[in-house]
């Protein structure tokens, strides 16, 4: 008896080991790419990583925002439109394939879906080919419809699970109202929607932030290309170093993971519902 | 739900599916289109099936696709196991879980360039934290240029990769453990079933689609893989790091032979769709929509 | 919710079309979009050179971006062909040749003479290859204009080599013997940078190759024109191959870019740096290092007495883009930088590269502040520069040579496997 008590303890102060182990594991990325930032040259050559910096240098990170800005703000403009209207619009094709029965209903919707499936890069080609032959190249708005086009199969799949949720009664009791259907989705189901839409947007928002395909094909200059384009030029420049990089990574990352931290809660909310685990 | 007519509905899809189509679908058919012309002196040429000859004897396409294949496998397999038993180690209620699941889950929020670029700072030969602590730790023996040895490097990038995305898988399996009805298990505890019994007998099979959905996100996800290899090692030392993704830049952007490029990309493009369909075939049998 | 959705929507309407307003990018008269690759301490080598044309030309505005090498090549490949900037910097050799044979480039026979280049510029660079090259009409022009030349020198710690009683090499044997010391003495002999690139580990294969072959078979070879499976080259790989072996070279080099190495040099961490002469401009301008003192160069002596290795180099220069707005301009500005003042500001003063003018001697400023570097001016002067091989290949047979040898270089294959690959990119390249 005393030695099942034995194992079981043992077995018990394992597992804490183990899983403190992975985390000290997972954790050192972060901790060490925000300790050399806020080291200078000197530091990381003759200092070390291990090193806690003794005082915050911040020069890294002035010397990278004045470099870094104008990507940021490129970032600004084509993430939020995009992320808003790839759900705006995917929620009208959500309604119609949740809440209609018609022929076709589900042949569009693998349609839809099998999108999901593509890796971006295949079309890097003809993506700039079509962007070019229309006079985008290098702008904002060949980024912001691509991203959208993109964006549509994941919208319009979690949208419809989460449209299909809601009880079709208050629907009928609108139109006895004489409810038009656009009525109907805007003043209905969306608001009741709203957690799920507005979390699908941060997620559309994280995503869009963080990609790097689009930026890379689609611009040229400075003028139009996104953060993640951005951090990588500094990765290549002549004097290689850590501490700008490891700012730059930090900066990039500020914003999207931001949003990550306050949605993820609802954002797993409505990934179990949409894929159809109760909980 | 009601019963209505195609055409009836046509207002509210009309938008999606033009943007949807506009873009993404009509590429894929310029893609395949370009697949069988050259790029040459600003003009398209008709080559016929030239590219397609030369794919099968590109050694660096064949090294691509193995190195595709083994970032997929390992990646998935690690997603069925490691992020499962973080998941039931969490599930039995620790000390500090909340803690414990923040520290992975942030890693998701993060960006596969941004990550790339913070471990390229760690697998830094002389000042990257692994070899230091290596040889600190007595271990120097172990030490090497991650990113320069064509035998880890591949796996040195395929860790970033686990480290983002373990923790969103264990979200999801945790969502999946907590959603299990204790009753069944309780009963099966009380009725002398070990762990280990209730663990492979119940809990896994009841967890079954769970396993399916995280097997399926995480194959297109290494798929799709490109960041992390462009942001470090661009195909890496040799060609041990290429995978489809850089393969299929390259040939665009760098060597400027698109369709080439184009040609790559169509029979990838095939290959994902014959996967899709057999998959959408396996999981529509018994579903009803 | 309705009202908070219109209100929302409108303003990101505003702010899309506004940023398409703000895309819109025009130049104006008066300002030049330059776009070069020098970063780093080059830069401010480069700035002191514009600083001489901003100087003269006040009302201009030079709108100047940087961009390392290979983000540069990037972006040059895509602008060039879409919406070019006024003015680019340009390396000769192969960079230049694939973008003039595709018709990107303004043809600059016509400025070169208007502008008298022949009385300022060194005569060797109107040679094919560097400022002339085939057009897309097949017809050879000038289509590049030099700024800086680069010759391949092996940079060495001075004063670790005094300290080890070790001086400049005069044949191969005393090299071999230096490189062997180093080595006793536990200190790395060469350190080398080529990750993700060819070019570091270039300078002692090129080296060797035209050692064994001569420089005319060495030069048909990388165009091209020669096989790989002569046994000279095969014997030039077997020797690379051994200083690999042997521990000659940092065995971490396909891990280490090519400026991380140099800082390692600089940091003292080796015994030689074998690149190009812009190194000094990074020794000078991080580590305060003074030519002559803590560092010098010479070029490594040849394999063999009697089959004379010439120097080998390349230069950064400038193009001008057929679709640039404002050529004129462009063509003012590179005249400037050919002219004495702005080559001394920047290749004399700064101490990157060798100077194309004519007209700044060796004994003038140089000689007192940087021995070597009259060294290499000397050198220049007295015999002609080769364009080093790996500039003359196509691009993708940069990047499958590229792999190969970074194969080789890791112990992935070894010598008869890497030469049959090459031979076979090489037919399958060119």
């Amino acid at each position: 008896m005393e030695m099942k008590v034995k194992k079981k303890q043992l077995l018990r102060f394992m597992t804490y080991l183990g899983v403190i182990v992975i985390t000290i594991i997972w954790l050192i990325p972060i901790v060490s790419a925000v300790f050399i930032s806020f080291k200078t040259e000197r530091e990381i050559m003759y200092g070390g990583v291990w090193a806690i910096p003794k005082t915050l240098h911040l020069e890294s990170y002035t010397q990278v925002w004045s470099e870094v800005q104008q990507y940021f703000i490129n970032s600004i403009i084509i993430t939020v439109p995009a992320a808003i209207f790839s759900v705006l619009i995917a929620c009208l094709g959500a309604y119609a394939l949740a809440r209609k029965q018609f022929k076709g209903n589900g042949l569009i919707l693998i349609f839809f879906l099998s999108g999901m499936m593509i890796p971006y890069y295949v079309l890097i080609v003809p993506v700039f080919r079509l962007m070019r032959s229309m006079g985008l190249h290098n702008t904002y708005l060949a980024q912001i419809l691509t991203n959208i086009s993109f964006g549509m199969p994941i919208c319009i799949f979690m949208l419809r699970n989460f449209f299909a949720t809601i009880p079709f009664e208050l629907e009928d009791a609108a139109r006895v109202d004489g409810c038009s259907e656009l009525g109907i989705l805007l003043k209905i189901v969306i608001p009741l929607a709203m957690p799920a839409v507005v979390t699908l947007m941060g997620f559309q928002f994280i995503w869009i932030w963080n990609s790097l395909i689009w930026g890379l094909a689609l611009t040229s200059g400075k003028s139009a290309q996104p953060i993640m384009v951005g951090i990588l030029r500094l990765k290549g420049a002549h004097a290689i170093a850590w501490n700008l990089q490891c700012a730059g990574a930090l900066i990039s990352i500020i914003l999207p993971l931001c949003v990550f931290l306050i949605l993820q809660k609802s954002l797993f909310r409505a990934l179990a519902m949409a894929s159809g685990v109760k909980g | 739900m009601q019963r209505t007519r195609l055409i009836k509905v046509l207002p509210f899809l009309l938008l999606p599916l033009l943007v949807y189509v506009a873009i993404e679908v009509f590429t894929i058919v310029d893609m395949f289109h370009l697949s069988f012309q050259e790029w040459k002196s600003g003009v398209f040429h008709y080559i016929g099936l030239s590219w397609y000859k030369e794919i099968f004897q590109d050694r660096y396409v064949r090294i691509a696709t193995l190195n595709t294949v083994k970032w997929t496998s390992i990646s998935v397999v690690w997603a069925i196991i490691v992020p499962f038993g973080i998941a039931l180690l969490l599930n039995q209620g620790l000390k500090g879980e909340n803690f414990f699941k923040a520290v992975f889950i942030i890693p998701q929020g993060i960006a596969y360039t941004a990550a790339g670029l913070m471990w390229a700072t760690i697998y830094s030969p002389d000042v990257g934290i692994l070899n230091i602590t290596l040889k600190k730790l007595g271990l120097g023996n172990f030490a090497r240029p991650w990113l320069g040895d064509p035998n880890v490097a591949i796996y040195c990038l395929i860790f970033v990769k686990i480290w983002i995305r373990t923790g969103f898988y264990m979200m999801v399996y945790l969502t999946g453990l907590q959603a299990l009805p204790k009753e069944v298990l309780d009963a099966a505890r009380v009725d002398g079933a070990n762990a280990w019994h209730r663990l492979f007998h119940m809990i896994i099979p009841m967890m079954k689609m769970i396993f399916v959905i995280v097997i399926t996100l995480d194959f297109i996800e290494s798929f799709k893989t490109f960041d992390i290899v462009f942001a470090t090692t661009r195909g890496g030392p040799g060609a041990s790091t290429e995978v489809l993704g850089t393969r299929i830049y390259k040939a665009a952007f760098q060597h400027w032979e698109l369709g080439y490029s184009c040609a790559i990309a169509t029979v990838l493009f095939l290959t994902t769709m014959v996967i899709t369909a057999v998959y959408l075939h396996i999981l529509m049998k018994g579903k009803k929509y | 919710m309705l009202r908070k959705m219109l209100v929302m929507l409108l303003t990101v309407t505003l702010v899309l079309t506004s940023g398409m307003f703000l895309t819109a990018g025009a130049t104006d008269k008066g300002q030049l979009d330059v776009l070069t690759y020098w970063t780093g301490a080059d830069e401010l080598a480069i700035r002191e050179a514009i600083g001489v044309y901003e100087t003269a030309h006040p009302k201009v505005k030079v709108n100047f971006e940087s961009l390392a090498a290979p983000e540069y090549k990037l972006t040059f490949a895509r602008e060039i062909m879409t919406e070019p900037r006024d003015l680019y910097s340009a390396w000769n050799g192969t960079f230049t040749m694939e973008w003039a044979a595709k018709g990107a480039l303004q043809n600059l026979t016509t400025f070169w003479a208007g502008a008298g280049l022949d009385d300022v510029v060194y005569k060797d660079f109107k040679e094919e290859g560097w400022a002339k090259c085939p057009g897309p009409d097949g017809k050879v022009k000038i289509y590049w204009v030099p700024h800086v030349l680069q010759v391949r020198s092996t940079f060495y710690h001075k004063e670790l080599f005094d300290s080890l009683g070790l001086g400049v090499p005069t044949t191969w044997d005393e090299y071999t013997n230096i490189l062997r010391t180093l080595k006793a003495n536990g200190i790395l002999p060469i350190v080398v940078g080529t990750m993700g690139e060819a070019y570091g580990m270039q300078p002692l294969i090129g080296h060797l190759i035209v050692g064994h072959c001569g420089i005319d078979f060495a030069k048909k070879l990388s165009q091209g024109k020669e096989s790989y499976r002569d046994s000279r080259v095969e014997a030039a790989f077997r020797e690379f191959k051994d200083f690999l072996d042997v521990g000659y070279l940092n065995s971490d080099m396909c891990a280490t870019r090519f400026d991380e190495a140099l800082r390692k040099f600089g940091r003292g961490e080796a015994g030689m740096w074998w690149r190009a002469t812009w190194g000094s401009s990074s020794l000078v301008g991080e580590f305060g290092w003074v030519d002559g003192v803590n560092y010098a160069t010479f070029t490594p002596p040849p394999r063999f007495p009697n089959i004379p290795v010439p120097d080998l180099g390349y230069a950064d220069g400038w193009v001008i883009p057929e679709g640039s707005e404002d050529p004129e301009l462009a063509a003012v500005f590179i005249k400037t930088m050919v002219s004495a003042d702005a080559q001394r500001a920047h290749s004399v003063i700064r101490g990157h590269g060798v100077t194309i003018n004519k007209h700044i001697m060796p004994s003038e400023y140089v000689a007192a502040n940087a021995p070597s570097k009259a060294d290499q001016l000397r050198h220049y002067r007295e015999s002609s520069i080769y364009l080093t091989l790996i500039d003359q290949f196509t691009p993708k047979f940069v990047d499958d040579y590229t792999i190969i040898i970074s194969e080789l270089v890791t112990g992935v294959i070894d010598v008869p496997e890497a030469i049959n690959r090459l031979e076979a990119a090489r037919r399958a390249d060119y």
